[in-house]
C-alpha cells in the first residue's frame, strides 16, 4: 500500500509562496513608508519656505525685525513652545544699513534640519 | 487524508495569484515612489528659486547701498561689484542682477535729491520659441 507523505507538493507550494509573500511585503511596506517618509519631507520642506517668505516679507513691509524664534504645530500652525513640533530661528546681523537675516527650520522631535535660507532687509526702504 | 487538489484548486493557481498579488503591489509601490520623489525634486527646485530670489535681492540691496554713498560724493561709477549701471535720461540709474538662468532681478533708481527705487522686479530674459510646427500624415 502506498503511503502519501505528510507535505503534498500543494502544501510544499503553499508554504513557498507563503514565504516568498511575506518576504515582498517586507520589502514593498518598507518601499511604501519611504514614499511617505519623502512626502512628509517634501511636505515640511515647503511650509517652511512659505513660512520664513512670510517672516520676511512681514519684516519688510513693517520695517520691523522678527522674532528669534517662531513655533509651529504638525499642521504648521502658529503655537506656543510647549505643543511646538517645529521651530523657525531667525539669526540677524547688522551691516551698515542692511540686516542680514539667517533662517534655519528644524523639527524639535527628530533634531531633523529642514530647511536653511538667508535674506536681507534695508531700513526705511520698504516703505 | 484527501489533498486539497481534490477540492478544486489546481496546483500552481497559488503561485500565479501569489505573483500577480506581488506585481499588483509592486507596481503600487513603485508608483508612490516615483510620484514622491518627483514632488521633492519639484519642491527642492521651488525653494532653491526662492533662495536663488533672495540672494539677488541681497546683492541688490548691496549695490544699492554703494550707489547711495557714490551719489552723495557726486561720482557715479560705470559698475560695482561686476554689476553694471546704466544711467539713462540722466536721472535713471539701472542695473540687473542675474537670479537664474534667464532670470535677471532689475532695479531702476530715481536720482533726484535723493534715491527712489521705482523698480524692483524680476524681468525674464530668455527667448521662448514657439512650436509652429505640424505634422500631417500625407498618405
Amino acid at each position: 500500500m502506498k503511503r502519501e507523505h505528510p507535505l503534498s507538493p500543494f502544501y510544499i507550494e503553499f508554504i513557498l509562496n507563503l514565504l516568498f509573500f511575506a518576504i515582498a511585503c517586507c520589502i514593498l511596506v518598507y518601499v511604501f513608508a519611504y514614499a511617505d517618509a519623502l512626502n512628509q519631507k517634501s511636505q515640511n520642506q515647503q511650509c517652511a519656505a512659505i513660512e520664513i517668505q512670510t517672516i520676511i516679507e512681514t519684516a519688510k513691509a513693517n520695517s520691523a525685525l522678527p522674532q528669534d524664534t517662531y513655533y509651529y504645530t504638525q499642521d504648521w500652525q502658529i503655537c506656543s513652545k510647549d505643543s511646538a513640533v517645529f521651530v523657525i530661528t531667525v539669526q540677524t546681523q547688522f551691516k551698515n544699513t542692511i540686516t542680514h537675516f539667517s533662517f534655519a527650520a528644524e523639527n524639535l522631535q527628530t533634531h531633523e534640519s529642514i530647511w536653511t535660507m538667508t535674506a536681507a532687509m534695508k531700513a526705511g526702504f520698504y516703505s | 487524508m484527501t489533498p486539497l487538489k481534490n477540492k478544486g484548486v489546481t496546483p500552481g493557481i497559488i503561485s500565479f495569484l501569489c505573483i500577480l498579488l506581488v506585481f499588483v503591489l509592486a507596481s503600487l509601490a513603485a508608483i508612490a515612489l516615483l510620484s514622491a520623489r518627483q514632488t521633492h525634486l519639484t519642491v527642492e527646485k521651488s525653494l532653491e528659486n526662492q533662495q536663488a530670489y533672495y540672494t539677488a535681492d541681497l546683492k541688490a540691496l548691496e549695490i544699492y547701498e554703494k550707489v547711495e554713498i557714490a551719489y552723495a560724493q557726486g561720482n557715479l561709477p560705470d559698475a560695482i561689484d561686476n554689476t553694471a549701471l546704466t544711467l539713462s535720461d540722466e536721472s535713471i540709474l539701472s542695473y540687473n542682477i542675474p537670479v537664474r538662468q534667464d532670470t535677471n532681478l532689475n532695479v531702476s533708481l530715481l536720482l533726484e535729491n535723493s534715491i527712489t527705487p521705482i523698480n524692483w522686479s524680476l524681468e525674464y530674459t530668455g527667448s521662448w520659441k514657439p512650436d509652429e510646427t505640424l505634422n500631417v500624415l500625407i498618405p
